[in-house]
């Protein structure tokens, strides 16, 4: 009988010592992208939160599910809408499918910024891992820009009007704005052009890029010598201490499957329940009110309402910058793998994060009620009044708020980074919440119940 | 088993129980996304329907005049190729024009779509009621009131006098949308009341009605109209000229009175004319689409009411702008309303980043290049503006005076068109779905409606050649409309409107 057992379980004997274990690590073309073994400490969930993980299983599942829809999927003008309809009604099983792939991207976007965060907090892109942080930042991009190129293709109401805002923007693009625009869209109007021009993009040209680069970023990991880890402490004779090791089987596999199981079933279960969005076929002729950019851009569609759009878009792309700068100018090494640096790090991203919650939804207020820059400078061009200056006062802030935390908080570079980092990434959750509930009719500040 | 494996075991578990139950559902599933995805198409259809062909098949699909009735299960059987080249290329030889994009049209293929899904499932009187919740009051053509006494009037100028009244009352009711009150001829139909015509023979003036002429929207009237029917609406268009000699003539229906001086009815003059003229580009309350947004602080601060007013009147000023000039389709009046209304959002109006509509600086290139400031590009008849510049147009604008008042659907009997209740008792002769005849002891044969058909088909009762029966109704429009029925042979007997005059299928 467990003779039976083994033979149903195991194709071959399971693996009894810890050597043979880590040569089937070695010897497995998925496994091996894991070392042999992995210091105990960075197994531990709560360093982790398997968001780098999770991340990766929601883009095979994406793969998945993408290449299904795309048998019944057409990307025209005149069919795609019906294509939608068909896949709702006509396909067994056509509407789970779209909701894994609708939700799982959805979810993506959130598990990759959270991913980000996370590396940050712990300092994941020093000793040596200033390129593969780089790569995060590219691929966070990319998850955006699959994301927004996706959201046009139901061809719906809410897809035409939200890629409508959304690549109005790049107009506002210096030099090259016009030209970018001009190439996605194949013309001036979101079209049967651009409709193409996203698929081809959607299914062709990101995957291509992030296949190539996700195999990077996981090799650069392993090459980089694992996740980022605490510099263990001295033991009294002086000698470095020596972390334990555990065999990536059965520890990391483990874990890794059971997240994967757990998300998978949650997302299924999720997409099985609540059906994605599907609005009425796109008219040209009738914008929605309030037209919408996607979710994930509705933080930077908010600062459109308060600035001139060329501040609106600097100041985000500046941040972006900051964010990839970041292992330049907080090079000290001694608290990599430590959450939030230190002690004071705890305490200026306590404060950064209070500030973020409180500080733009005031300002949001301010602004709308009582603040008009442009009337109290009469006379001044808007690119000035209303561009210039409310680019300069937000910088002046951040600047403002990173000084408050070196000079009155006497914390170093990377704690004072710490703090200003959560500030802005509170500040972008606040603001997305602003204009995703707290904006109706004519984007006029109204709440959401 | 630790923690690890014990979650992963609990999830995959879930997930095995899951998708066969989902498995299961999922042909339910479809089928409801169907039932809903149908309604969806019906309710969608419905907008279109009212916006667009109501003003020849009716309000609630019941057909005006000669153009068909669509409430009946001819067409809800009909098929779907049918349905969408009649729809989509119009029909030869009929005011049926071809709707679809490709030929001149506006509707896409799948508004088309939407259309035939409504021709096939929807319930007629909701659309109706649905255009009054929309506030799209279809607009309906004009018919003169013609009175008893009037026709008594007729009646009595001559021993034939009674024919006379009787063409009449057809002509009124059904030949003034294009031949005009007077006779006197409109552009889609040519005078009838002239010496010329009074030439013609009788044979050549009733082979035109009951034929009509091929090419003309004069149709064939044969389906509509009795033979008796047809020589009468002859005698009396032979006998005009001696009619309106006595000075009896027809009056045209009466156009809503509006108080000039009352601000709010002229405003609400101004959002009536710009709901069905302007929303269509400029977006609901101005909010901006096709054209520009004029609900925006900056437009109505850069524009003074003159520079509104001309263009209205003109058209748009931009090269390649799309807006038709209104000035030869609107009466000073109503430019005057429109201005006045779109100069009422000036204190609300909120700040629009660019309220330059979709249409502006789209299209081809070619079409950008700098204009001729002495010849400006003249948008007429271009793009979608141009469906709405047909020839349908002088009538949608005729409409539009006469869409306030009463106008009966089936079901719905206006009070200004109801008889006063008659009761009879008599024997069947035939009852063809909803349409029964019946025979009254003097002999005479006459015809009631029961009811909508599927109202009928429902709760009818039977009614066989031979039984006796017992109704009480009201002459409606054209035919006579039911309170109730007994069937004395049987003993059964149905309500079709409660006491107050309600249809019961209302309900």
């Amino acid at each position: 009988m467990t003779k039976l057992k083994e033979r149903l379980l195991y194709t071959d004997k399971d693996p009894a010592d810890d050597r043979s274990r880590m040569r089937a690590v070695a010897n497995n073309l998925i496994l091996h992208l894991h070392p042999t073994k992995v210091p105990a400490p960075a197994l531990k969930w709560t360093y982790t939160w398997g968001l780098g993980g999770i991340s990766a299983t929601l883009t095979l599942v994406l793969l998945i599910t993408g290449v299904l829809l795309m048998f019944r999927y057409d990307a025209s003008v005149e069919r795609a809408y019906t294509s939608i309809q068909n896949l709702e009604t006509q396909v067994t099983f056509g509407a789970l499918i779209r909701g894994l792939h609708h939700w799982s991207a959805n979810l993506l976007i959130v598990t990759t910024f959270l991913h980000l965060i996370r590396v940050f907090l712990t300092g994941g892109f020093k000793q040596g891992r200033t390129t593969n942080w780089l790569v995060g930042v590219v691929l966070l991009l990319l998850v955006v820009a699959f994301n927004f190129t996706g959201y046009l293709l139901p061809w719906d109401q809410l897809a035409f009007w939200a890629i409508t805002v959304g690549t109005s923007l790049l107009g506002y693009v210096p030099v090259f704005g016009g030209a970018i625009s001009n190439f996605l869209l194949a013309g001036p109007d979101v079209g049967q052009g651009a409709l193409r021009n996203f698929y081809a993009i959607h299914v062709a040209v990101l995957p291509a890029i992030m296949i190539l680069l996700m195999s990077y970023h996981f090799w650069k990991v392993r090459k980089d010598g694992g996740i980022s880890q605490p510099i263990p402490a001295p033991t009294e004779d002086k000698r470095p201490s020596r972390v334990e090791r555990l065999t990536t089987i059965p520890h990391l596999v483990q874990r890794e499957f059971a997240a994967a199981v757990v998300l998978i079933t949650a997302v299924t279960i999720f997409a099985m329940l609540v059906p994605p969005p599907l609005e009425e076929l796109a008219n040209p002729i009738h914008p929605p009110n309030p037209a919408k950019a996607a979710w994930y851009f509705m933080g930077l569609q908010e600062l459109l309402l308060h600035m001139h759009p060329l501040a609106a878009m600097l100041l985000p792309g500046i941040a972006l910058a900051g964010i990839a700068a970041i292992p330049y100018w907080d090079k000290r090494e001694e608290d990599i793998g430590v959450y939030f640096r230190s002690k004071i790090g705890t305490g200026t991203a306590l404060i950064g994060a209070i500030l973020g919650v409180a500080l733009p939804p005031v300002l949001v207020v301010i602004d709308e009620y009582w603040l008009d820059l442009p009337s109290m400078m009469p006379g001044v061009s808007t690119l000035i009044s209303n561009g210039f200056v409310p680019l300069a006062l937000s910088l002046g802030g951040l600047a403002a708020i990173y000084s408050l935390f070196r000079v009155v908080g006497r914390a170093n570079r990377g704690e004072a980074t710490v703090g200003l980092f959560v500030f802005l990434m509170v500040s972008l959750v606040m603001l997305t919440i602003i204009g995703v509930f707290f904006r109706g009719a004519n984007m006029a500040l109204v709440m959401p119940f | 088993m630790n923690k690890y494996t014990f979650t992963s075991v609990i999830a995959l578990l879930l997930l095995i129980i899951i998708l066969p139950v989902y498995a299961y559902l999922e042909p339910f599933r479809m089928e409801q996304a169907q039932v809903d995805l149908r309604e969806e198409f019906v309710s969608d259809a419905a907008v279109l329907y009212v916006q667009n062909c109501a003003i020849c098949h009716g309000a609630s699909g019941e057909g005006i005049g000669a153009m068909p009735p669509l409430d009946n299960d001819g067409l809800r059987t009909a098929d779907y190729d049918f349905l969408y080249k009649t729809i989509a290329r119009g029909r030869y030889e009929t005011t049926m024009a071809g709707w679809h994009t490709e030929e001149g049209g506006i509707f896409n293929d799948y508004q088309i779509d939407e259309l035939i899904a409504m021709i096939r499932y929807v319930d007629w009187p909701q659309v109706g009621e649905l255009a009054a919740a929309q506030g799209l009051i279809p607009p309906t053509l004009p018919v003169p009131e013609v009175d008893e006494a009037f026709l008594e009037e007729v009646a009595a100028l001559d021993p034939a006098g009674a024919v006379w009244a009787e063409g009449m009352q057809i002509y009124a009711n059904n030949c003034t949308i294009c031949h005009g009150v007077n006779g006197e001829g409109s552009d889609l139909g040519v005078p009838v009341n002239t010496p010329e015509l009074r030439a013609e023979g009788t044979e050549t003036l009733i082979n035109t009605v009951t034929g009509g002429v091929p090419g003309t929207a004069m149709v064939a009237w044969d389906n509509v109209l009795e033979p008796g029917e047809i020589e009468a609406v002859i005698a009396f268009l032979q006998n005009w000229d001696v009619i309106e000699g006595q000075g009896l003539a027809l009056t045209p229906p009466e156009p809503i009175q509006i108080d000039l001086n009352n601000p709010e009815e002229v405003l609400a003059l101004g959002e009536r004319l710009f709901t069905t003229t302007c929303a269509v580009c400029h977006g609901e309350n101005g909010s901006g689409g096709t054209g520009p947004a004029l609900n925006s602080q900056q437009v109505l601060t850069a524009n003074t009411d003159e520079q509104i007013t001309n263009t209205i009147i003109n058209g748009g000023h931009r090269p390649n702008s799309t807006m038709p000039a209104f000035g030869d389709r609107l009466t000073a009046v109503e430019i005057g309303a429109l201005v006045d209304y779109i100069r009422a959002w000036e204190p609300t109006a909120p700040v629009v980043e660019n309220p330059r509509g979709t249409a502006q600086g789209g299209g081809p290139p070619w079409l950008n290049a700098t204009p001729d400031p002495d010849n400006p590009v003249s948008p007429q008849g271009q793009g979608q503006g141009g469906g709405y510049q047909g020839g349908a147009n002088p009538d949608f604008q005729r409409g539009n005076q006469g869409q306030d008042r009463g106008q009966s659907d089936q079901g719905q009997a206006d009070p200004g068109t109801m008889g006063p209740t008659v009761q009879y008792t008599g024997e069947v002769v035939a009852a063809n779905e909803n349409l029964l005849t019946f025979r009254v002891a003097d002999g005479a044969t006459l015809e009631a409606m029961l009811g909508p058909p599927f109202f009928w088909s429902e709760s009818g009762i039977p009614l066989n050649p031979g039984d006796q029966i017992e109704l009480e109704g009201f002459e409606s429009l054209d035919h006579m409309e039911l309170n109730w029925i007994v069937n004395l042979t049987t003993g059964e007997r149905v309500d079709l409107r409660t006491p107050d005059g309600m249809p019961v299928w209302n309900n």
